[in-house]
């Protein structure tokens, strides 16, 4: 499984693939157009691990959605590459991935429909249970504590 | 007639060095206005004898404008880094790494800078050529400000200098105030854009943070750019960095973020940009504005979002109010739970509610 840099727990209700469209489409930069983040996950309890580091050292604490493709609908339509990020939270570093191909808007168009078939819709960590699971992880884990940003404290 | 020249006094060294950093400054619509008068007022002249005592006149009557001008460019490059001038060099070369790709151009800004530091002591070191060859520096640069400065270098170097400028090129002397004004507009938006889209840039070997550069160089007007830039924006990692710049800048963002977030809850379009603006004030002190009214404004305003159609910004609407009213929020808390339609969203408020409630109770 991949799990989808944040998202929008709306963008994946409504049932609309131009919403969900929405949190496929890559980042621009003026002409540079980045491939879309991802990180593998073999379970949602790793999953939920992932976006709590991930926010927590990313963002200050508000409740966060993420969403899970499964593999198989994304390698039908897209390459996956391994693209490691030393300088994140090692639970994060080697597990990044970027989904090649999505500067494309008919195929970001395709995957949403495809994930909405399949019906992939977003998971919502609440601020609380967020701040639980931050508090959770201090005491042992010392790159959280290095990386965390204000306001989780 | 015997004197067919006028003579502006002598400009500090420094204005050069400051007039080609505000290429990239926050001059704005003061400096287009300040242009515009002193438009007016040569494209008058010109059109009369040129006695000497008429432009020694004009320029006691303007000098005051002109000076303006140039404290409005100068208050920007104060606000650019600390006064170190090694430190403010750093600035300048990581702000013209960002800005411009190609690695000509970033050579030919760096050497420029340097050539301009040398300046530093008004009216000591500076001659006409050694102005001149800073300006020649910035060949091969993007910037259009630089194009004017070497089509009109003569001119501008006698007005750097105090030097005659002939009554035929009064006319031209005019349109080179009103080219360096276009110049310096042009390259602004270039930069900004620039910054704007690096915001939220986490992943990559380009990392690092834009929004102190964004500030530095640009200034309020930088959030007010941002702000309407961000309505549209659908990228999560840009809008928590435009969230970010809200809140570190604050209370100077203030009015920009009071007027932004009153538009958009007027609109009912812009729940993403209402949901960034919303969770910032959760975390920005409420005290620091100066004004009571702004505090009230923005307080009215947050009342206003907790009662809008999308749940996320109810309950980041809630957790700001809690942030700045402490204890006097558990009212319109307990009204807004007796209506709260969202699962989610009241128990948040309950949550909310109880920990105000124990707050009072201490």
């Amino acid at each position: 499984m991949w799990l989808l840099r944040i998202a929008r727990r709306g963008n994946w209700s409504s049932g609309s693939a131009a919403d969900a469209a929405k949190d496929l489409e890559p980042r621009r930069e003026a002409v540079i157009v980045e491939d879309v983040s991802v990180f593998r996950v073999e379970s949602e309890r790793e999953a939920a691990d992932v976006a709590t580091v991930r926010v927590a050292t990313q963002r200050r604490p508000s409740a966060v959605d993420y969403v899970l493709l499964p593999d198989d609908v994304v390698r039908a339509l897209c390459e996956v590459a391994h693209r490691p990020q030393p300088a994140s939270h090692p639970l994060l570093a080697d597990r990044h991935y970027e989904i090649l191909g999505l500067a494309d808007a008919a195929r970001v168009r395709c995957l949403a429909e495809r994930l909405l078939e399949v019906g992939v819709t977003a998971t919502r960590i609440k601020e609380r249970d967020l701040r639980d699971a931050v508090l959770a992880r201090l005491d042992s884990d010392p790159d959280l504590l290095r990386l965390l940003k204000p306001g989780w404290q | 007639m015997a004197d067919e020249t006028w003579i502006p006094p002598p400009l500090p060294a420094t204005w050069l060095r400051r007039l080609v950093e505000a290429m990239t400054d926050d001059a704005g619509e003061d400096g287009q206005r300040t242009l515009n008068e002193l438009d007016a007022s040569l494209d008058q002249l010109s059109k009369g004898a040129l006695r000497p005592e008429d432009c020694r006149a004009f320029w006691h009557e303007k000098q005051p404008v002109l000076s303006r001008y140039f404290e409005l460019v100068a208050s920007v490059i104060e606000s650019f880094g600390p006064p170190d001038p090694s430190a403010v060099a750093e600035e300048w070369k990581r702000m013209t790494d960002r800005s411009f790709r190609d690695e000509g151009v970033r050579g030919a800004l760096r050497g420029a800078y340097e050539r301009l530091t040398e300046f530093d002591a008004p009216l000591a070191g500076p001659t006409g050529p050694e102005i001149r060859a800073a300006i020649e520096s910035l060949h091969g640069t993007v910037s259009p400000l630089r194009e004017v400065l070497l089509r009109r270098s003569d001119l501008f170097v006698a007005m750097l200098l105090g030097r005659h400028i002939p009554a035929e090129k009064v006319s031209a002397y005019r349109s080179l105030l009103v080219d360096l004004s276009n110049g310096y507009d042009q390259a602004r938006g270039e930069c900004l854009t620039s910054l704007y889209l690096s915001l939220g840039r986490w992943k990559g070997g380009g990392a690092r943070p834009a929004e102190r550069a964004i500030w530095g160089l640009f200034g309020s007007s930088a959030i007010r750019y941002v702000l309407d830039r961000a309505r549209p924006e659908t990228d999560l990692d840009r809008l928590d960095a435009i969230s970010e710049l809200l809140i570190k800048r604050w209370p100077e963002s203030a009015g920009a973020t009071l007027a932004a977030l009153g538009e958009a809850l007027s609109t009912a379009v812009d729940a993403q940009l209402e949901l960034l603006i919303v969770r910032a004030l959760r975390w920005v002190d409420p005290s620091a504005l100066a004004p009571r009214i702004e505090r009230a404004l923005f307080e009215r305003l947050l009342l206003a979002a907790m009662s809008g159609d999308d749940a996320d910004v109810r309950e980041a609407a809630a957790r700001a109010l809690v942030a700045w009213l402490g204890a006097e929020a558990a009212e319109p808390l307990r009204v807004r739970l007796s209506v709260e339609p969202d699962d989610d969203v009241r128990e948040a408020l309950l949550e909310l509610f109880a920990s105000v409630a124990s707050e009072s109770a201490a």
